[in-house]
């Protein structure tokens, strides 16, 4: 881990001290990491984007709590995991009509026909549109599953994989004791595992 | 940046005991995240940043004060309370430039003073309680108050509306005798454009208008100086 962030400590102070362009080039440096986060948990690059830039402008307005104490884009990171998270919970589940005679399934994990035909309707010369769509499928569950776990679980895994922090980032983005973190990143794991076993989605 | 995961992340000081079991159904847990994590490409759409820049140039400077100042508008005590402890906490803990922290400064005293202000008017009534010759004083100032300021009220909404109905016609009958009356008195055919400077002294037209117009017979010249530029103004019209 980095313990300091020079250049965002610099450029957080230059925004503080009244020179709002001095944003841009914290926006500049971490926006590949933020908006590559919310796709990981949300699968979809426009929402992405949505959330990321509202992660930004919420970073913005809070900036002066920023302790400066880790690197900013952890921080920032932690920001926009949970909005995210918070975007994906507010997903209804999607009835999915199979036309091959199977009968409508809900949500967005488990839709085999219309998953397969679309998949086989897109999926670029050369590529398997069967295995493409399983893929597609197995990503999808493994979201869901981290979407659903309890907090502090989810935030912990989803920081860790998806925000691709490590651990001792997330104790200080998250101001808990490093052993706390690694506790909670064991049991969310475990968790995990049981929930996608119990849909069926890993044996 | 984080790697792949390795269950030996989970051990070391302030680690988790786990069995090979558990290690293995970790492991096989951070594979299948992985595998989602690898999925995705790193793309970012080039006006992204323009973007986001647009959107914080809606916003207010991210200032403590400016926090809680926007909270007091908007009469949100809960944000308006949170945006203090922000601050608070900003000032008071350690780690964030000293620049961040002296942002948060206004904020801090204004709380001291609310803290302050509060904790002397509680003192001040605990000792007014206590003390049985201070109340005397208190009730006598308190009582005139509000008696002299109740009926103030009552007539001065009776007063405000008349006048306002009589002041307003009061200037148009001073304005329109001056005008007519004095010009005519004099009975001099050129001052009759002379009637401009006498609304300029309409306020004072009931007092000055016998001293001060004694001198402006004097001014006749003037409109004669006017006639004379007039012709030559028509004499150049002509002359074109």
């Amino acid at each position: 881990m980095a313990p300091d962030d020079p250049v965002g400590r610099a450029a957080v102070e230059a925004v503080l001290g009244g020179d709002r362009d001095a944003f841009r080039i914290l926006v500049e440096r971490e926006a590949p990491g933020v908006v590559r986060a919310c796709h990981r948990i949300l699968g979809d690059p426009h929402e992405a984007e949505d959330v990321a830039q509202e992660a930004f402008v919420t970073a913005y307005r809070s900036l002066s709590t920023w302790r400066a104490d880790g690197p900013f884009g952890a921080w920032l990171t932690r920001i926009a995991v949970r909005l995210a998270l918070r975007q994906a919970a507010r997903r209804r589940p999607v009835a999915w009509i199979d036309p091959l005679g199977g009968s409508a399934t809900a949500a967005s994990s488990s839709r085999p026909g219309a998953a397969s035909v679309v998949q086989s309707l897109v999926a670029p010369a050369g590529h398997d549109p069967a295995i493409a769509a399983e893929r597609g499928e197995r990503e999808a569950a493994v979201r869901a599953a981290v979407a659903a776990l309890d907090e502090p679980y989810r935030e912990v895994v989803a920081l860790r994989f998806f925000g691709e922090l490590s651990l001792a980032e997330i104790a200080t983005a998250s101001d808990r004791p490093i052993g706390t973190v690694k506790t909670h990143l064991h049991r969310g794991l475990l968790r995990l595992r049981a929930a996608l076993i119990a849909a069926g989605d890993i044996r | 940046m984080s790697g792949p995961f390795r269950p030996a992340e989970l051990g070391g000081r302030d680690g988790v005991e786990s069995t090979a079991v558990e290690q293995a159904d970790l492991l096989a847990t951070a594979r299948e995240i992985e595998a989602v994590v690898a999925a995705v490409g790193i793309g970012v759409s080039e006006a992204f940043v323009d973007r986001v820049m647009a959107a914080v140039g809606a916003e207010p400077l991210p200032l403590p004060m400016t926090a809680a100042g926007r909270a007091a508008r908007r009469g949100r005590p809960a944000a308006f309370a949170l945006a203090l402890a922000d601050a608070w906490r900003t000032f008071w803990s350690g780690g964030r430039p000293l620049a961040v922290r002296l942002r948060a400064l206004p904020v801090v005293l204004v709380l001291v003073l609310l803290v302050g202000t509060a904790g002397g008017l509680a003192a001040a009534g605990a000792f007014g309680l206590l003390g049985p010759s201070t109340p005397t004083p208190s009730l006598h100032v308190g009582s005139p108050v509000p008696s002299v300021t109740a009926p103030g009220p009552t007539p001065r909404p009776e007063e405000s509306t008349e006048p306002e109905r009589s002041a307003s016609p009061e200037p148009t009958d001073k304005a329109e005798p001056s005008e007519s009356s004095r010009p005519g008195d004099e009975g001099q055919p050129t001052p009759t454009p002379r009637p401009t400077p006498a609304p300029h002294g309409t306020a004072r037209a009931t007092e000055k208008p016998e001293p001060t117009e004694t001198p402006e017979p004097t001014e006749t010249p003037e409109p004669g100086d006017d006639d004379a530029g007039g012709p030559g103004g028509g004499g150049s019209g002509s002359g074109g």
